[in-house]
């Protein structure tokens, strides 16, 4: 991955038209974006077909990414996610089988790769490791694959507004963590 | 709204927008304080790039190579088909429609589109004439017209179009032959520029196009432009 500057000085190209940008902002970043489709709508095609109207957006848009004064890979998995979610929901009208996901745990970097990543670990991640190990997966759940609270609680075996609760607990939780 | 309850409510209430968990009356009330709040504004921006690490955390999965041809392609093709934003935008529909009825009656000489007026043209046909396109091109605009009289790609399979200027060696795609019948769309000045004395060819290729940028399959059809 391209460091921050480099991609948003593409961003900036593509803003004014260049296409050579287009083109190099296309391979710097499309594996994560795909990436980001793919996990919300578990569907190669369908990624596939959402990661080209991810990219049209971006083309059309990319004047508009100054004024958010968001970091360029926080912009661009943002509009990835949204496109996405807005299929998903079109298309199933937001039924997302988490069973089908398998597990909604992150699996666990092996000892030697804690190592190298525990000081690149992130403030959210290691906020996520405080929260209870259901919420956190509940919100990972909800951030990742675009779950619904109606998906959540019928995982989590819980009534619908139990898991609201829940949630927006977790949410005060992890923004108090954030913020020390 | 100064009630110290409301900043914890608020902190969760724009994590929930972004992380779309509200419903679709819920979310249409933030989005409308969101326009003019600058505090919630700052709130889903540091919720988007906080969540935004947990994606970052995940695996790239590069995508395959044909969507970055067909994407290329569609850069000069029509603009994207609108992507459906909002549950309940239909909710808008009667007064868009109203908009739309007064807006077509008092607009309509200057949304009229320019006549379409070639200065090549081509015509394609296959050897067994299954396959036949007219194409033409106007350099008023460089807009490009395609026209399929007959034929159609199998099924999981589709048309592409290339140009391959008079001295150059190698095709250059147009795109996808549209699945509509007909379809105008702009070109580049690049592949505008090797239409005169050019030829059209049209190959058939993968769903969503060759993936290498040259025909990887059968060219079913080639014909020269002329001038008209």
């Amino acid at each position: 991955m391209s460091d921050r500057t480099e991609i948003e000085d593409l961003i900036a190209k593509v803003s004014l038209g260049d296409r050579a940008a287009f083109s190099a902002l296309y391979d710097a970043t499309s594996g994560k974006l795909f990436a980001v489709c793919l996990r919300v709508l578990k569907s190669r095609a369908e990624a596939e077909d959402t990661l080209q109207d991810v990219y049209l957006r971006i083309w059309h848009k990319a004047d508009r990414y100054a004024v958010t004064g968001q970091s360029p890979m926080t912009w661009l998995i943002t509009v990835a996610r949204n496109l996405a979610i807005d299929r998903l929901r079109a298309d199933r009208s937001g039924k997302v089988n988490l069973d089908d996901i398998g597990e909604l745990t992150e699996p666990r970097p092996g000892p030697e790769a804690t190592s190298i990543a525990i000081s690149e670990q992130r403030r959210i991640s290691i906020c996520f490791d405080e929260l209870p190990k259901d919420r956190a997966a509940a919100v990972r759940a909800a951030y990742l694959d675009g779950a619904t609270y109606q998906t959540l609680a019928d995982h989590f075996d819980v009534p619908l507004n139990t898991m609201r609760t829940w949630l927006r607990r977790s949410l005060i939780s992890l923004k108090e963590c954030l913020s020390r | 709204m100064s009630d110290p309850q409301d900043i914890p409510q608020d902190e969760a209430l724009a994590a929930e927008y972004v992380l779309r968990l509200l419903d679709a009356e819920a979310e249409q009330a933030f989005a409308a304080r969101l326009e003019t709040d600058p505090k919630l504004q700052a709130q889903v921006r540091y919720w988007e790039a906080e969540f935004a690490a947990l994606s970052e955390d995940q695996p790239d999965v590069p995508p395959p190579a044909a969507v970055k041809t067909a994407l290329m392609a569609a850069l000069d093709g029509p603009a994207p088909r609108p992507t459906r934003r909002w549950g309940f935008a239909w909710l808008a529909l009667p007064s868009l429609l109203a908009f739309a009825l007064i807006a077509a009656f008092a607009l309509a000489p200057m949304l009229r589109a320019p006549a379409f007026d070639p200065a090549y043209h081509a015509s394609l046909a296959s050897e067994d004439g299954v396959l036949r396109i007219e194409a033409g091109y106007a350099p008023d605009g460089r807009l490009f017209k395609v026209i399929r009289e007959a034929g159609a790609p199998a099924p999981g399979r589709d048309f592409e179009l290339w140009v391959i200027g008079e001295n150059a060696t190698a095709p250059v795609s147009l795109g996808l032959v549209p699945t509509e019948q007909e379809a105008t769309f702009e070109i580049s000045p690049e592949i505008a520029a090797l239409i005169k004395g050019g030829t059209l060819a049209i190959s058939d290729e993968p769903k969503g196009g060759s993936p290498t940028g040259a025909p990887t399959g059968a060219v079913l059809a080639t014909g020269v432009f002329f001038d008209v």
